[in-house]
Parts: structure tokens; C-alpha cells; sequence
């Protein structure tokens, strides 16, 4: 990834913010935070270009998913210092994988794709991308609460993924019609 | 209880169970057997003033999109009542038991659902203890174009592979499956502004 000016959206960079975000994700019941306008627009549109012309290979597992599917690692040190600081983790690089999901897609829960727990980093490059849509990725306790992650283009989410603590991605419904949703998400 | 009263006696001839035998058995890509014109026209429009009267509550998950009532073997409704008693009867239960071979205690579940723009019901196999048969009643007509059809898949190793049957609701049908490690089967999602409405539920034994 080219280096510009900023990686991230300024706001982010400033050490008050940084104490607020951490601050926020490691103290409500659910940990988990969502950032809007997370990166500078400039680093956001070649990340998205970027993402877009990766080969992505369709995948279905009837019983668990069905998407498109890439990889892309990010570097930028501006990043993984801001998701150091916010985890508390040593990251030096995260490598992502870049889903991407139209109509009829989904990602279920299954036991045999049960993930230990840990840290999601969820970008969102999907602009314009309404809920009522589906394709929301929200986490599940097992025990009827759900945690919906707003779909938010050039947003960031970190979630701690405790014990019990599943994801899935709901089923994209037919008003998407040729409409792409585009995530990359990392387990930390 | 009269079974007489709610289906159609010429659908029920020894002859005709044997053919249900067959085919039943027959049927792939697991056993499944439609039944057309299973019970009388005036009984689904019953049915269907009945279920106005009824609550339906959203029903939504990784897996399922959809309106759904509670148990209804707990309604107070007399239409919905005598539907249980008649799937309950020793009479049906002795033609399904004819029909697929399988033992049935009595038991049964029965909701009752409604599909409508967007709604869906992803791949799984309706496993849990006791489950036999599943059952679905359809209520109204849709066509191929709607979505909502009912689907089956084919496995390989226990797994789900293609969708290699589809049945399109319509009213009066009663569609039942063997419930087992190959009954893998989806709604698919309703793509206009339509209700796709059921009874259905299970057979225990």
C-alpha cells in the first residue's frame, strides 16, 4: 500500500481519540466498536480499487456459505498501530479476507466452522449499502441477542469475539439486484 | 373425528396407497411424497379465515427469515383444533405409517408460517429427536416466478450438494418428507410482494 499523507481519517490519529476508542472497547458489555470515515478518503478509494481487482473465487459450502472469496494484506503502519494501540496486541501487518457477496449469499453458523475467540477487524467498502438488503455481519451469543454491525462504507469494527460469541453474515435478498457487498475481515 | 370431512375419500383408495407407497419410497432425491387436492377446498378456506385470527410474530436468524405462529397445538380456535385432532387421528397416522413405512407415536407439532417479499428458510435437515416425518400443508398458490418454492438437495456424503427437486406451493398440497441425515431441503426466498402462507410440522415417533 502507497503511503500518503494520512492512512487514516486524522480524527483518529489524535492521542485523546485514541484513549476514547480504547477506552470505549474494552469497557461496554458488548467489546466492540464502530468507526466511521475511518480512513482518509484518498487511502480508502485505492484500498477499494485495490480490493476490487483481486481475483476473488466464488465458494459455497451449502451448509455454511456461500461468497466470493480473496485475500489482501495491509501494512500500512499507521493502521496497524491504531489497532495495536486499541487491542493492546503487537500487530505488524493483518491479512484479511476480502469477501464479496451478492444476491443470494450468506455466511451461516455451523458447528463444524466454530471460531475460537478473539478479535474481529471488520472493513466496510461497501458504499450505499442498505440493511434492509441483508448482508449485515452481526454477532450472535448463541442465546437469542444479536449484535448487528451497521453496514458503513470506510468504517472500521472491532469486536471481541468472546466465548460463545459467533458471527454470520445474513443472507442477501433480491433488492440488491447486481449490487456488490465488499468486507474484509480479520480474526486477531 | 371424521377424516372424511377434511379429505378427498377418492385420494385415499388402497390402489392409490400403494402407488403413495411406491412413489414415497421411490422419490429422490430423498423420500418425499406431494399430495394434490389433499384436503377439501372449503376446509382451506377455513383454515385460512382461522389463521387470520391468529398471532404471527417474526421470526429471524442466520438461517431463517419469517412470520411464524406459536404451537398451535395449543390454540383455542375450533377450526384449527379439529385439523389437529385430524392430524393426530389414528386414522392418519395409520395412513402415514402406511404410506413411509415408518413408526409414528401420535405426537405431532404444527405452526403455522408466512413467507412474504424477501423471506427465506436456508439448507438444513430438520433433525431433532423424535422428528420422523415433516410435513407441510400449502395454503395458497404461488407461481415458479414468486420463489418460495420448497427445495431438496442431493448429497454426497451426507453433505448437501445441488438442488435437484423444487415444488411450488399450491393450495391444498400437502408436501412430507423422512426426516433423516439426507433431508436437506431450503425455502427458497419469496421475490414479490406475495404471501406464501403453510401449515406444517412434524410426526413424531
Amino acid at each position: 500500500m502507497d503511503r500518503r499523507v494520512n492512512d487514516l481519517n486524522h480524527g483518529y490519529l489524535k492521542e485523546e481519540t485514541k484513549q476514547k476508542v480504547r477506552k470505549s472497547f474494552f469497557h461496554s458489555d458488548f467489546p466492540a466498536i464502530l468507526l466511521n470515515d475511518f480512513f482518509d478518503q484518498g487511502f480508502y478509494t485505492e484500498l477499494k480499487k485495490k480490493i476490487l481487482s483481486l481475483n476473488f473465487k466464488r465458494d459455497a459450502v451449502i451448509l455454511h456459505h456461500s461468497y466470493a472469496i480473496s485475500s489482501y494484506k495491509i501494512t500500512s503502519k499507521e493502521f496497524c498501530d491504531f489497532i495495536s494501540f486499541i487491542t493492546k496486541k503487537k500487530i505488524d501487518e493483518i491479512t484479511f479476507s476480502a469477501y464479496l457477496l451478492t444476491w443470494k449469499d450468506y455466511m451461516i453458523l455451523n458447528d463444524k466452522y466454530l471460531q475460537k475467540p478473539g478479535i474481529d477487524v471488520i472493513i466496510d467498502l461497501t458504499d450505499n449499502w442498505n440493511a434492509e438488503l441483508g448482508g449485515v455481519v452481526t454477532f450472535t451469543d448463541g442465546k437469542g441477542t444479536v449484535y448487528p454491525i451497521t453496514p458503513t462504507e470506510n468504517s472500521l469494527a472491532i469486536v471481541e469475539r468472546k466465548k460463545n460469541l459467533q458471527k454470520y453474515i445474513q443472507y442477501i435478498n433480491h433488492y440488491a439486484k447486481d449490487k456488490k457487498r465488499l468486507l474484509l475481515i480479520a480474526s486477531i | 373425528m371424521k377424516i372424511n370431512n377434511w379429505l378427498n375419500p377418492q385420494n385415499f383408495s388402497a390402489e392409490k396407497i400403494k402407488r403413495y407407497q411406491a412413489a414415497f419410497s421411490s422419490n429422490k432425491p430423498f423420500p418425499y411424497l406431494e399430495l394434490a387436492n389433499f384436503i377439501k377446498p372449503e376446509k382451506i378456506i377455513a383454515l385460512l379465515q382461522a389463521l387470520n385470527e391468529q398471532e404471527f410474530s417474526p421470526k429471524q436468524a442466520d438461517l431463517f427469515q419469517f412470520l411464524q405462529t406459536s404451537d398451535l397445538l395449543y390454540s383455542d380456535d375450533p377450526v384449527l383444533k379439529e385439523f389437529i385432532a385430524l392430524f393426530s387421528s389414528p386414522e392418519l397416522i395409520a395412513l402415514m405409517h402406511d404410506v413411509t413405512n415408518l413408526k409414528l407415536n401420535g405426537k405431532i407439532d404444527l405452526f403455522a408460517s408466512i413467507y412474504q417479499d424477501t423471506d427465506f428458510l436456508l439448507p438444513h435437515d430438520d433433525q431433532l429427536p423424535g422428528r420422523k416425518i415433516a410435513f407441510m400443508l400449502y395454503l395458497n398458490d404461488l407461481d415458479e416466478k414468486d420463489g418460495g418454492a420448497l427445495a431438496f438437495y442431493e448429497t454426497k456424503n451426507k453433505t448437501p450438494t445441488k438442488i435437484s427437486k423444487r415444488i411450488i406451493p399450491k393450495a391444498g398440497t400437502l408436501v412430507f418428507f423422512e426426516v433423516s441425515p439426507l433431508s436437506f431441503h431450503t425455502v427458497e426466498e419469496v421475490v414479490i410482494d406475495t404471501q406464501r402462507i403453510t401449515l406444517s410440522g412434524w410426526f413424531y415417533g
